[in-house]
């Protein structure tokens, strides 16, 4: 019972994260396309991820697919790394250590409570 | 407050989301024009307009719900599938697109993906000649 609760709870803090996660980018994305001069670094960042399972890969990938301004482009057959394509990178290991603190920790709370 | 003021600020609320919702929408249309190449495009069409479709099909049920006492399931719905649908779709478009060799914008800053890709179909071809 108590573990059924907690899980619940971790579901709705992963909601709320991810619709944070939603406007903040949505906001930074629509910004950069009325901006006059397009000023974007945009590149392909290859993320490692701790989830193992293919119910947690696939979760993770579709968040990052739906937070604007990161799409995931290719799973390798090795099960742990991500392409990810980004539309402005400031620092590639900034990005990849963002997801793993946001999405792949709620994720993890998520399947592992 | 009377019940006609309430009503009144109710239905310009509604309004208000549902025209950030058709603004969003717009923007993300001017992105898929200007945006130089596919994976960006891709970036405004599937992720801005997918916040645009949410912020137009909360209003509408937000209103019927409200305004007509009708709780739409068909809406709740829709706003399940274009969840579902959306990161697919950006997905599939770009893994194909990289796939069969379209490139990258020039003013792109790195492709951790180009090697590895082309260590695997070597892996693969060799494979196969054995």
């Amino acid at each position: 019972m108590i573990t059924y609760i907690r899980r619940a709870w971790a579901v709705m803090k992963l909601f709320v994260l991810f619709n944070r996660e939603l406007f903040l980018s949505s906001y930074a994305v629509l910004v950069q396309i009325i901006r006059p001069r397009l000023a974007i670094r945009p590149g392909i960042v290859e993320m490692k991820t701790r989830l193992r399972s293919n119910t947690e890969i696939t979760l993770l990938s579709c968040l990052i697919c739906l937070t604007p301004g990161t799409l995931t482009l290719d799973v390798a057959h090795d099960g742990e790394t991500l392409y990810i394509h980004a539309m402005d990178i400031e620092d590639a290991e900034e990005l990849a250590e963002s997801i793993r603190n946001t999405f792949e920790r709620a994720i993890m709370e998520v399947t592992r409570a | 407050m009377n019940p006609e003021t309430i009503g009144s600020i109710l239905e310009s609320v509604i309004g208000i989301v549902v025209l950030i919702g058709a603004l969003i929408s717009v923007i993300s249309v001017i992105g898929l024009i200007r945006l130089p190449d596919v994976y960006l495009r891709s970036h405004a069409a599937t992720k801005s307009a997918t916040l645009g479709v949410l912020f137009i099909l909360n209003g509408a049920f937000l209103y019927f719900w409200i305004f007509e006492d009708h709780f739409s399931i068909k809406l709740l719905l829709g706003i399940v599938f274009v969840f579902l649908t959306g990161p697919v779709g950006g997905h599939l478009n770009g893994r194909a697109a990289y796939r069969s060799g379209v490139s990258l914008w020039k003013g792109s800053v790195r492709d951790d993906l180009k090697e590895d890709l082309k260590r695997e179909r070597q892996e693969r071809q060799e494979g196969r000649g054995l």
